[in-house]
């Protein structure tokens, strides 16, 4: 077991958070106890950002930020991110009702989440709950306005030298268009909001997705 | 703020609203068990024809109707104290039952028969929902064809969402995708085959008025989620003139 980023861990082709609820599983994922510690498999087809830190991202994640996590789901991602989080937070926002139910449970279980039912293209319906700015905007929404959802998100309430990663779906964007072509659109539409420092594909895990990490522009200096 | 403060304060917000009853969606539950139970039933009766024709296959062939068939033998399941069929049951070819035989039999009639009456309460229910919540869209395509809309596209504001090409082609996925696939002719319709106005056309014609019912549908669904709610009457009106065009 090797920790390769904060709060990551890596054995061979599977990565691991240590579990922040022991005992607990979230959603049938393995357990296994080693050096006295209890991880949890994150496992690249459940979830992009395990994907993307598999084909060699590096998140850049610190166990004290504060990260807007848009498009939550049922909280797969968002409780490993909670794992990471030792001493941060997560604001996981996320549409459905429907599928917001299992993160309720899940914050209800892990005192670093809130859970936020609402429309990312409406930061404002939310904004009262997020305090002050955070230092990571993470969006996982299959959405075909997706950029423009996260540059919105983003200018809100990303800091200065705040973290941007977003996994673009090109399908969600056009299912005529090349997919090449779609990720070009919306790397050039982004490139107006972002610096982009990394962006990795992530095959095998994920088809015909795309992961980016960005820097705000003018920010960073 | 206190981070503790926030997501007290993030999970009291999102409780409430998830808490909050939506009668659509509950509509929409409805509608798929009443489908499932409706399937399920379909083959238990057709296995209790079989089985029943064992003792008394003259009644089971002279009684088309499940329904009536169940009625007939709520109180007693033997031919010969079946008093309408006496005489069928005098010359009957079938295996003489009674007793454990018997006794089995007549439960399965009582399980059948509740069944039949889950069927009618569901039914009753989906119905006065779909005219509370979606009173457009019920008055178009009748109120329980209108939940199987809402439930095919994902909910009542998915359905407002949806282009009415899509919504012709609820239901008939499987037929689209081989269409797209290997070719051939593209489905007419989906579950609106169901609808009064096209399952008594002609076939040529059921392509043109299920188009024509979609586009109604989907206008019906928007007035329900966002706007008046007594346009039904008129947009089923438009319906019935194009369905008389056809019918010629």
């Amino acid at each position: 077991m090797k920790k390769i980023q904060p709060g990551i861990h890596r054995e061979n082709d599977n990565l691991y958070t240590i579990n922040a609820n022991s005992g607990e599983k979230v959603y049938g994922e393995g357990l296994y106890e080693k050096e006295g510690k209890e991880f949890r498999a994150w496992h690249g087809n459940r979830s992009k950002a395990a994907a993307a830190i598999l084909n060699g991202v590096d998140l850049g994640i610190e166990n004290r930020d504060e990260v807007l996590y848009l498009g939550a789901s049922t909280g797969t991602t968002v409780s490993h991110f909670s794992d990471i989080l030792t001493e941060g937070f997560v604001y996981a926002v996320e549409y459905s009702d429907t599928v917001i139910r299992d993160l309720v449970e899940l914050s209800e279980e892990r005192k670093n989440i809130a859970p936020i039912l609402g429309d990312a293209r409406k930061p404002e319906e939310y904004e009262d709950l997020i305090d002050g700015k955070v230092d990571v905007v993470f969006q996982d929404i299959s959405q075909s306005d997706q950029p423009e959802i996260f540059t919105k998100n983003a200018k809100k309430f990303l800091k200065k030298d705040g973290i941007a990663l977003l996994a673009v779906k090109a399908h969600s964007i056009s299912t005529s268009k090349d997919e090449e072509k779609v990720f070009e659109e919306v790397k050039s539409k982004l490139s107006e909001s972002f610096e982009i420092i990394d962006e990795e594909r992530l095959e095998p895990y994920e088809k015909n997705h795309l992961f980016l990490k960005m820097y705000l522009k003018g920010g960073e200096e | 703020m206190d981070k503790e403060e926030i997501r007290e304060k993030a999970l009291g917000r999102t409780r409430e609203e998830i808490g909050e009853t939506d009668r659509v969606q509950l509509m929409v539950k409805a509608v798929k068990s009443l489908d499932e139970i409706k399937s399920s039933q379909k083959n238990e009766i057709e296995a209790f024809r079989d089985w029943y024709s064992l003792h008394f296959p003259e009644l089971e062939r002279e009684i088309e109707e499940d329904e009536h068939l169940i009625k007939i033998l709520t109180e007693d399941v033997r031919r010969e104290e079946l008093d309408a069929f006496e005489e069928l049951a005098e010359t009957s070819t079938g295996m003489r039952v009674s007793g454990e035989d018997a006794e089995i039999l007549e439960n399965m009639v009582d399980s059948l028969k509740s069944q039949q009456n889950m069927v009618e309460e569901l039914e009753e229910y989906v119905r006065g929902i779909a005219k509370e919540e979606m009173s457009n869209t019920a008055i178009l395509l009748g109120p329980v064809l209108g939940a199987r809309i809402v439930h095919l596209a994902g909910g009542l504001e998915d359905l407002a969402k949806k282009p009415a090409s899509t919504v012709q082609m609820l239901g008939a996925e499987k037929a689209l995708f081989r269409h797209l696939r290997e070719g051939g002719n593209p489905p007419k319709h989906g579950i609106l085959f169901e609808h009064d106005f096209v399952s008594p056309l002609h076939p040529e014609e059921r392509g043109k008025m299920a188009r024509f019912i979609a586009n109604k549908t989907v206008m019906a669904a928007r007035l329900d989620q966002y706007g008046d709610k007594e346009k039904g009457e008129e947009l089923r009106e438009e319906c019935r003139e194009k369905f008389e065009e056809l019918k010629e």
